[in-house]
C-alpha cells in the first residue's frame, strides 16, 4: 500500500496558510508616495530654524522642538508604511517566476530595507533619495510583470523627482 | 506558516483533541474563514475567541479573532 492509496482512504482537503483575502490588488504607488514623504520630511527637518538663530527665546525653542517631533513622527510613520507596502509586494505578490525573470529583485528589496533603516535613523537626504530610486526600480519591475509598459513621469510633489507609473 | 509548514506540506488534522481539551496557545489549528480552510497558530485567547497568526510574520497580516465554532481541528502530524 503506497502513500497515495492511503491518502485516498482519507478525506484530503487543501488548507491555506495565507490569511489575506486573495484580492490580487497590488500597487507600488503607496511605496513611492511614502518614499517621497520620507524625502520631504528629511528636507523639512533640515529647515527647522535652529534655536540660536531664533534669538534663543523659550517659545521659539519649544516651537522648534515641537516641529522636530512632528516631522520625525511623520517620517517614521511613512518609513513603516513603506516597509509594509514592500513586504506585501515581496511576500504576497512577487513569485519565484518573477525572481527568475528579474534576478535583481531580492537585492533591490534588501537595499530598500537597508536604506529605509538609514533614512529612519538619521536626517539623511542622500539615503532617502537612494531609497526612492530603489523603490522606483521595484515599481518598474512590478509593472513589467503585469504586462504593461512602465514610464517615469515628473512628480508634482515639492520633492521633485519622478513617479513610476505605466502606459 | 513557514518555516514549520512549507507550501505543499501534507498535514493530518483532527477535531478529536478539542473534544478533550480546549484549544491552547501555540496549537496549530485549521479553521473556516470566508469559505476557505485556513491553517494558523493560536497566539492568544479571549473568552470563546482565538487570535491566530502565521509563523512567518512578514507573510501574515493581522487576522481577526476566530470563534470556537469555526475551528475545525488541530494539526496533529506534518508529513
Amino acid at each position: 500500500m503506497n502513500l497515495a492509496s492511503v491518502l485516498n482512504f482519507f478525506q484530503v482537503k487543501i488548507a491555506y496558510a495565507h490569511c489575506d483575502i486573495p484580492c490580487g490588488i497590488y500597487d507600488p504607488h503607496n511605496a513611492q508616495l511614502a518614499a517621497h514623504t520620507i524625502i520631504r520630511m528629511t528636507q523639512l527637518l533640515g529647515e527647522v530654524k535652529p534655536v540660536r538663530q531664533a534669538q534663543g527665546k523659550r517659545e521659539d525653542e519649544t516651537k522648534a522642538e515641537h516641529d522636530i517631533a512632528r516631522i520625525t513622527h511623520v517620517k517614521e510613520e511613512h518609513a513603516s508604511l513603506l516597509e509594509n507596502e514592500l513586504t506585501t509586494l515581496q511576500n504576497d505578490y512577487f513569485k519565484e517566476e518573477h525572481i527568475k525573470e528579474y534576478p535583481s529583485l531580492p537585492e533591490l528589496f534588501k537595499n530598500a530595507s537597508r536604506l529605509g533603516a538609514k533614512a529612519r535613523q538619521g536626517i539623511d537626504t542622500d539615503s532617502a533619495q537612494k531609497l526612492l530610486l530603489v523603490v522606483q526600480d521595484i515599481a518598474e519591475i512590478f509593472f513589467k510583470t503585469k504586462g504593461v509598459i512602465p514610464v517615469r513621469v515628473k512628480s508634482v510633489y515639492p520633492t521633485g523627482g519622478e513617479i513610476v507609473t505605466y502606459k | 506558516m513557514e518555516p514549520f509548514i512549507k507550501e505543499g506540506s501534507l498535514l493530518i488534522t483532527s477535531s478529536i483533541p478539542f473534544y478533550i481539551i480546549k484549544p491552547r496557545e501555540k496549537d496549530i489549528i485549521l479553521f473556516k474563514s470566508q469559505g476557505k480552510t485556513i491553517v494558523k497558530r493560536i497566539v492568544g485567547k479571549e473568552k470563546n475567541t482565538y487570535f491566530v497568526e502565521g509563523d512567518n510574520k512578514s507573510d501574515s497580516k493581522k487576522f481577526g479573532a476566530v470563534s470556537r465554532s469555526d475551528i475545525l481541528g488541530r494539526v496533529v502530524l506534518k508529513i
